[in-house]
């Protein structure tokens, strides 16, 4: 062995300090991203709570609203404590507490690889749709936003539940659970019906029955969320 | 001591004009394409990559002499990657609907090569002072980049700046300014007049070391 084999060799640290000096990296930046989550997550689960309610406060127009959340337990759909991450429905009342709808969210495969999140206001009593909105959606520009506009938005004004949802041509919308394609955009409208669908199929059997509704628990939280 | 201000101000400043991480190094290509479509946008990546890109430069400077050569690209992802996801919280806490708008690109700064390689050509073999400088001015550099950009494709794309009508209900927006392609043509245009003026000034700086030209 050369003279510089023998010094290169010296000058090489142990494994154990490389895995040391990675433990301990990794080891700081754990404890790091734990107290961020700590303490970033009330904000963003009030963040989300108050999206989806300014969501649900414009197609409720003209209306006071206020919600809370409420998840499956059981068997039958309790409220969600604060803070409580599972999925679940948010049940709509007017201003007294009186029940008036419920917000389903639901995904549907689109265009873009995360496919559209959606937001449905479903009414128990007539058992229909009276409004969606787009969460998240990354459709193409143009596309996308056509969702949120009229024609298409006039589907989800009295969409019927009772009958699996169909996408049909722009402007061949004859029956309460169809629905008009955007023209030139087929794929989103597809996204749409399946988000549909798949919100149909999940919350419909296990929300309560009109009646046995869970009293209003909260304090009006839409002015809180509007703020 | 003045004359390591000095140094730390070249540091700085080269990064903003010089050795522009996107308009002359051409690098981070992926977000400036995909969250440039409106000013707002570009803001707030900017943000977040300055962000990750000052605070891992800082770690990484500190900890240069602990760091063994062989674990040291694994050492920088897991301090860059710490400082994006902190990016990420933070900014879903304070800012939720613009971190709806860059979805998945906050978390793909981590691998933004103007990121990692800062770290590796810079941050690594500098002062933290340096470091911080050199970190300061990318950052802002790529920030600048990311602006003109969104600015420019808002304007076309949607006839407003920061959300403000600009031309009033008659403008047909250009759609294809908010689309890929839009992006690519707009940087082609940009990165076009930062290669004219880079020629220009070789030619001068030629011209002047030929001497005046004798009639």
């Amino acid at each position: 062995m050369s003279l510089e084999e023998t010094l290169d060799k010296k000058k090489e640290p142990s494994s154990f300090r490389l895995v040391i000096t990675l433990t301990l990296i990794g080891l700081c930046s754990g404890a790091a991203l734990a107290a961020v989550y700590v303490k970033t997550k009330p904000m963003i689960d009030a963040n989300k709570a108050a999206f989806l309610e300014e969501k649900l406060v414009e197609i409720f127009k003209g209306q006071t609203i206020v919600t809370q959340k409420l998840i499956p337990a059981d068997g039958k759909m309790v409220v969600a404590q604060s803070g409580d991450g599972s999925p679940g429905v948010l049940a709509v009342y007017t201003a007294d507490g009186k029940p008036l709808a419920y917000g389903l969210i639901g995904k549907g495969q689109g265009y873009a690889a995360d496919g559209v999140e959606l937001l449905f206001a479903y009414d128990p009593i007539k058992e229909v749709v009276v409004g969606m909105r787009a969460l998240d959606s990354k459709e193409t520009p143009g596309f996308g936003t056509k969702m949120g506009e009229e024609p298409f938005q006039s589907n989800f004004k009295a969409l019927s539940f009772k009958k699996k949802v169909v996408l049909v041509d722009f402007g061949k919308k004859s029956a309460a659970h169809e629905v008009d394609a955007i023209s030139g955009a087929t794929v989103t409208s597809a996204a749409v019906v399946d988000a549909a669908n798949n919100v149909r199929d999940k919350w419909l059997p296990r929300l309560p029955k009109p009646g046995s509704e869970p009293a209003f628990q909260k304090k009006a939280i839409a002015s809180e969320g509007e703020e | 001591m003045l004359e390591e201000q000095g140094q730390n101000y070249a540091e700085f400043i080269k990064g903003l004009w010089k050795e522009n991480p996107v308009f002359v190094q051409v690098l981070g290509m992926c977000p400036m394409l995909a969250v440039t479509t409106s000013a707002v946008n570009a803001l707030a990546m900017g943000g977040a990559t300055l962000f990750v890109l000052v605070g891992s430069s800082l770690f990484v400077s500190l900890l240069r002499k602990y760091i063994p050569k062989q674990v040291r690209i694994s050492a920088y992802i897991i301090i860059i990657a710490t400082f994006v996801t902190v990016a990420d919280l933070v900014l879903k806490a304070v800012a939720f609907k613009v971190h709806k708008e860059l979805g998945a690109f906050i978390d793909l700064i981590v691998v933004n090569c103007l990121i990692l390689g800062r770290q590796e050509a810079f941050a690594s073999r500098n002062g933290v002072k340096a470091a911080l400088s050199d970190a300061l001015g990318m950052a802002f550099g790529f920030a600048i980049a990311l602006f003109c950009l969104g600015a420019v494709r808002e304007i076309f794309g949607a006839g407003q700046l920061f959300g403000v009508s600009l031309f009033g209900d008659s403008f047909q927006p250009w759609q294809i300014m908010l689309l890929p392609p839009g992006g690519f043509i707009m940087l082609g245009l940009i990165l076009l007049f930062f290669n004219q003026m880079k020629a220009r000034k070789e030619a001068r700086l030629q011209l002047a070391q030929e001497g005046p030209v004798k009639s």
